[in-house]
């Protein structure tokens, strides 16, 4: 067994299965940050990813093309973060609690939907299947292990990558990204300064759904080819502990997903190598068990930082 | 000079009935520096927001060179040339102080002007920096700069934007004495420049001092404009409260007892772990006033909370009435009869969000006359509130009020009034008259020295040196975590004697041979 694990850590097999699960994390995890920066975070992101990933595959089968399909995934989940900003910001709704709210809607609204529409109740799978393509790079595909590192991944992986840089260019080069932070740290000095506040924030919530849009989108058309009641199965939940762990930073955000990403790629080979001796059970909970340790790791730190705690605070 | 600015006959009434401004005239020239005094209350604040369009006014002209106009929000009053520094600092702690000056202005560049255009930020902010000669670090961030700095990137805000017209909202509230002549000087260079300057304060003295013209707002109303030459503090504070006003605390000698309480050698750190008290020794007895003097930041704030066991102490003792403290938890140090007014009654000395009344039970809930079973006694609550705010003349509607909507004044009032219904025998007061305005001071001065008279042991920490030195019986001065003299206070002692031991420019403690036969 533990050959055949050590196999697969040589031969690249992990990093993919890596690299496969860390996208949809990265992905959310990039929205709540930006949720977060402007002061609304986002804990809708479970539910945001179930009616992308439900909406795209099944605007995707129907137009036939997967592009349609991702599309239409990240409008659902714009326009759901948008109806949350107008219970939070508009109506004065606590926006954890909206938040709570998208994740118990988006997963009803999805076992309601499919067996509305498709008849079916546990998962759908379309008989037009449309998937994210996957890159195939020339060449380097036929390098050893450099080609599986490197070649063959979804389309969306590249995407969530390129996502990291995009936000950090965002957050730190455009004034958008300053008034953001201004915004999420000190609203009443960014008000006095003319800037926006509740625009900057409603754009804030849009950021979160579009980004947790496309990790539900690839859950569904890129990592699978279906559609499964509750598929997302803790992933937002996980993206927010990285959201938390990040230290408002993209890049401490794409460390986190690694990290996450590592844990439920460990679950996956650890399962499926045959004559495993560990009950699966213990395997899965891998995941979790890292999200408890890092948090507890990253409060332990930031206490380190305040040797004596301010006492007013408690 | 011609009038900028004038403000005509301006009401305002707010939704909830609470008329803020009765009629307030304000005529401002071009190139003064125009003072703007009032007490708590007196509409200082609703006056500078509807200058700055945050609240509109109900009736009455704004008028800016003779052409009325209307403000409806901030961006408005930047078209105009008004710029407004608050009391409170407008600043994004985790920013950079160069991207707290253009933050909604930014410079921009590259394709459709998408991104942020650093190299001319450094370079305006650098001229703003050279022309008026305020010193600021552009890349640090705001949350690591001292206070003073904090203010300078505030007026840069105002002036990056072009502001012609700077309301400065009781900016001397926060600064140290260095830092208030400091900020004078800017003051100074300003007006030269041909900038006019609103200045809202409490301080008669930096009226007297900086100020051409001053305006009296009292019950929001304005009552005069005088020349400043032409008038004199007694004058001004006569107007502001309606009568004359002590500026000096009536009190009588100090007959001081028993020792209550004796520090030794104490030593704690402050938030992030660095030693603030470094072997602090000190005595109050019954009967007097200890006065702590020193700049702000010299471990008077360590000092305080770990007296009152709100901060752990890391070696020496505590000993009140044969007792030690340390080691004991804030509320058995209560029990014992020690008052603690904190220096920041918003977050530590109220709680906001509780009715007044509950904020004076805050320590006396366990006690069971306001008890019924396990029960709150609402009725024993309801009458001794409303005592307590007769005796101590809380101004509010009701004992029911939230006490987050009460003015800093009246606020303060609450706060010493729980203090002092224990009847404390030993009384810790920190900045008890911070943001307090001129007749609420008279009151509480007098309420802590009657304390005094009553035998309890007082100690006064504030950063008011003035007020210091009227309180005190002794003033004990520190200087980084250490007391470097303890001065009788009389007729002799000057501000500028205390005032080198607050620089660390000497020491002199007393009673040396006392130490030696406590060590034996």
């Amino acid at each position: 067994m533990w050959q055949s694990i050590w196999s697969q850590l040589v031969d690249m097999t992990l990093v993919v299965v890596l690299l496969r699960y860390m996208t949809p994390i990265l992905l959310a995890a990039l929205g709540g940050l930006i949720s977060d920066i402007g002061g609304v975070l986002n804990i809708g992101l479970e539910g945001l990813m179930l009616i992308s990933a439900f909406t795209s595959i099944a605007v995707g089968s129907a137009s036939g093309h997967w592009l349609v399909g991702v599309a239409a995934g990240m409008t659902a989940a714009v326009l759901t973060c948008l109806g949350m900003g107008f219970f939070s910001i508009k109506l004065g709704v606590d926006i954890i609690i909206a938040g709570f709210a998208v994740n118990i809607f988006g997963s009803g609204i999805t076992i309601f939907l499919m067996s509305k529409i498709f008849h079916v109740t546990g998962n759908y799978t379309p008989d037009q299947r449309t998937p994210i393509p996957t890159v195939n790079l020339p060449f380097l595909q036929d390098i050893p292990v450099l080609g599986k590192l490197l070649s063959g991944h979804s389309l969306m992986i590249w995407i969530a990558l390129l996502a990291v840089l995009f936000c950090v260019a965002l957050i730190y080069r455009t004034p958008y990204g300053v008034h953001l932070r201004a915004v999420g740290e000190a609203p009443s000095a960014a008000k006095s300064l003319g800037i926006p506040v509740n625009r900057i924030r409603y754009s804030a919530l849009a950021w979160s759904g579009a980004f947790a849009g496309l990790a539900g989108a690839y859950l569904s058309m890129g990592m699978t080819s279906m559609f499964v009641k509750d598929m997302t199965a803790g992933t937002g939940f996980l993206a927010l502990a990285v959201v938390l762990l990040g230290k408002r930073n993209p890049v401490g955000i794409l460390i986190g997903s690694l990290i996450f990403g590592l844990a439920s790629a460990i679950t996956t080979i650890v399962q499926t190598t045959e004559g495993t001796a560990i009950p699966s059970q213990f395997v899965q909970m891998i995941p979790y068990l890292v999200t408890i340790g890092s948090l507890v790791v990253f409060e332990a730190r930031k206490r380190k930082g305040a040797a004596v705690p301010a006492t007013h605070t408690i | 000079m011609s009038v900028l600015l004038e403000m005509k006959n301006i009401h305002k009434v707010y939704p909830n009935g609470t008329a803020a401004s009765r009629g307030v005239d304000l005529q401002i020239y071009e190139g003064e520096i125009h003072a703007l005094v009032g007490e708590n209350g007196a509409g200082k604040s609703t006056l500078m927001k509807m200058l700055f369009g945050l609240e509109m006014p109900t009736s009455g002209t704004i008028l800016y060179k003779g052409e009325p106009i209307a403000l409806s929000g901030p961006r408005d009053a930047i078209k105009y040339g008004l710029g407004m520094v608050h009391q409170h600092f407008m600043l994004v702690p985790s920013l950079t102080v160069s991207e707290n000056i253009v933050l909604g202005e930014e410079p921009k560049q590259g394709p459709l002007s998408l991104f942020r255009d650093r190299g001319t930020e450094e370079k305006q902010i650098a001229q703003l920096m050279a022309t008026y000669g305020l010193k600021v670090e552009p890349q640090a961030k705001v949350e690591t700069i001292p206070v003073g700095q904090k203010q300078r990137v505030e007026i840069l805000k105002v002036l990056y934007r072009g502001a012609r017209i700077i309301i400065l909202d009781e900016p001397t509230a926060v600064l140290t004495p260095q830092e208030t002549d400091e900020l004078f000087d800017s003051i100074k260079a300003l007006v030269a420049e041909g900038y006019t300057i609103i200045f809202i304060t409490h301080k008669l003295r930096e009226v007297m001092e900086i100020s051409d013209r001053v305006t009296v707002l009292k019950a929001g109303k304005t009552i005069t404009t005088l020349m400043t030459k032409a008038t004199n503090p007694e004058e001004i504070s006569r107007l502001m409260v309606g009568r004359e006003v002590l500026f000096r605390v009536n009190k009588r000698p100090a007959e001081p007892k028993d020792a209550v309480l004796s520090v030794k050698d104490l030593q704690a750190a402050d938030d992030k772990g660095a030693p603030a008290l470094r072997g602090v020794s000190l005595e109050i007895r019954a009967g007097e006033v200890l006065g702590i003097a020193g700049v702000e930041g010299n471990g008077q704030t360590e000092l305080v909370e770990t007296i009152t066991g709100l901060r752990r102490s890391t070696g020496g003792q505590i000993r009140y009435l044969g007792e030690e403290l340390a080691g004991r938890s804030a509320g058995r140090i209560r029990a014992m009869k020690v008052g603690h007014v904190p220096e920041d009654r918003q977050t530590a000395g109220a709680s906001l969000t509780s009715t007044i009344a509950e904020n004076l039970i805050l320590d006396h809930y366990r006690n069971p006359a306001f008890r019924r079973g396990p029960f709150l006694n609402a009725r024993k609550i309801k009458e001794f509130a409303r005592t307590m705010m007769q005796i101590f003349d809380v101004r509010a509607a009701h004992e029911q009020v939230a006490a987050g909507s009460l003015s800093g004044g009246n606020l303060q009032k609450v706060v010493i009034a729980r203090e002092l219904s224990k009847n404390p025998k030993l009384l810790i007061v920190s900045q008890p008259t911070r943001g307090v305005d001129i007749g609420a001071i008279e009151f509480i001065h007098s309420e802590i020295i009657k304390r005094r008279d009553g035998g309890a042991a007082v100690m006064v920490v504030s950063a008011e040196l003035s007020e210091v030195m009227a309180l005190s019986d002794r003033i004990a001065v520190m200087y980084e975590g250490e007391i470097v003299a303890v001065l009788d206070n009389t007729e002799a002692l000057t501000e500028e004697e205390i005032g080198r031991y607050m620089l660390g420019l000497g020491t002199k403690t007393e009673h040396p041979e006392r130490k030696e036969q406590e060590a034996i």
